[in-house]
């Protein structure tokens, strides 16, 4: 990979990484912009040393998957179940009108209530768009744990929102 | 895509900010343009791991190998550093010892060998009986292998001095032969008569039948010793610079000096000294070997 298809890699892929370190990392922005940075380092390292690089948005994610677990291990996050209440502050979503913000910070505070484990699934096959395949290369699953889970995440957060609404 | 499905795919409006984005970027250019980082092209990069090796553990053939080799040589190395009394003991002097000996080829290394090997029995009777360890059976088989190491001393002494001073006679003789026939074709031009000069001329390759030609009564004695001398010393009286060469060889002056024998009879005295004074027995079987064989080297 040359250094000018490494540049389109970021440009392309950049927010996506940032999303789902927001998302895994408590929503911590500047931690997710440290995951972002950390990431594409790394890859360009792995870039560097020889390493042959197929598809280039699942190595970043499976990157940014292992930096997120480095960074549980170091640090002691807190508890997602604080965040859920304390809700969303948009701030990367300027540009964006009041009821999409609204919308977006609605689903957050479901997605929030989610264990973990169904919480990256989602995030990565909704938001990121991404196959189970992927999404089972990136987190070193199999794919069919990885539709089990993307389909109970699915129902676990259809009764959170459900029973919100009651 | 149902309601939920879209409804989470509006997450991804959120976005790393422009700034920020840009930032991270310029700093990526920074670490993309740094030299030692560029990737190589060829593909050769090679970072040297201090693992690399990690992987030969995994064959299970080879490390048996090791472990086995491994194990013998501590076991071997550590038996050379033990004594009568210790159970590597046998491994030292049955097994170490005996290849060591087979590895020696030379005279002069088999004799140095049996020269250290008595130095060993001995060390290690003194070591013994400084620790009050000496017991009679241990004595008995320490005195034993001395015999056998100061028998095997004296028996490749003997044969390869003789082997030497063979080889050195032989030389000398060849040397006396041409010596000798030089001399004796310089005596016969002097005294022989005109007349008969054609005959010695012809005859210089050839003592004998130059004696047998001479008209001339030549001194007896001289011609006697002439064509029969092959001691160096008659045939030589006056050829001073070819005397040494004529001279037969001493036994000393041999590749195997008289001082390996003096330093093994030095050798012998001292530790028998050494033995008597921290042995506690009277009639020890090692002092009454040491001195049989003092005197059997002393002559």
């Amino acid at each position: 990979m040359t250094q000018l298809e490494f540049t389109h890699l970021y440009d392309q892929y950049a927010d996506s990484i940032y999303r789902y370190g927001f998302f895994r990392l408590s929503q911590d922005k500047a931690l997710a912009e440290d995951l972002v940075q950390e990431t594409f380092t790394k890859t360009w390292t792995a870039i560097s040393n020889g390493t042959k690089i197929t598809n280039g948005k699942t190595f970043l994610f499976t990157v940014a998957h292992n930096l997120i677990i480095d960074i549980y291990r170091k640090k002691k996050m807190s508890s997602l179940d604080n965040l859920i209440d304390s809700g969303f502050n948009p701030e990367s979503t300027e540009d964006l009108d009041p009821e999409k913000k609204a919308e977006i910070s609605e689903v957050l505070k479901y997605v929030n209530r989610l264990p973990d484990n169904y919480k990256q699934v989602l995030i990565l096959r909704f938001v990121e768009d991404l196959g189970p395949q992927e999404i089972a290369q990136i987190i070193g699953e199999s794919e069919n744990n990885v539709s089990v889970r993307i389909n109970r995440g699915l129902s676990k957060l259809k009764e959170i929102m459900n029973l919100s609404i009651k | 895509m149902n309601n939920l499905e879209q409804q989470l795919n509006s997450l991804s409006k959120i976005k790393l900010e422009a700034k920020s984005k840009a930032d991270i970027k310029f700093k990526l250019n920074n670490l993309i343009n740094e030299p030692q980082t560029l990737p190589n092209p060829k593909g050769q990069t090679y970072t040297p791991s201090p693992f690399a090796w990690s992987y030969l553990w995994s064959n299970p053939k080879l490390v048996g190998v090791l472990s086995v080799f491994i194990f013998t040589f501590s076991i071997t190395y550590g038996a050379e550093f033990s004594y009568p009394n210790n159970i590597l003991y046998p491994i030292k002097t049955n097994i170490n010892e005996p290849l060591i000996s087979i590895l020696k080829t030379n005279p002069q290394t088999k004799l140095d060998w049996q020269f250290e090997l008595t130095k060993r029995r001995l060390e290690e009777a003194t070591h013994l009986a400084t620790n009050n360890t000496l017991t009679p059976d241990i004595e008995n088989s320490l005195s034993l292998k001395l015999a056998t190491h100061l028998q095997n001393y004296k028996n490749i002494n003997e044969s390869s001095s003789l082997e030497v001073i063979n080889a050195h006679d032989e030389q000398a003789f060849n040397s006396t032969l041409i010596e000798n026939k030089n001399t004796n074709t310089t005596i016969l031009k002097e005294d022989l008569p005109e007349n008969a000069s054609r005959v010695a001329l012809e005859t210089e390759n050839d003592d004998m039948s130059l004696i047998m030609a001479s008209p001339k009564e030549e001194p007896q004695s001289q011609r006697g010793i002439l064509a029969t001398s092959t001691s160096p010393k008659e045939g030589l009286t006056e050829n001073a610079e070819s005397d040494q060469a004529l001279t037969p060889p001493k036994p000393s002056d041999t590749i195997l000096p008289q001082t390996n024998t003096s330093n093994l009879i030095n050798t012998l005295e001292f530790y028998k000294q050494e033995i008597a004074q921290k042995s506690s027995q009277k009639n020890s079987p090692l002092l009454e070997v040491i001195d049989e064989k003092l005197a059997d080297f002393k002559k």
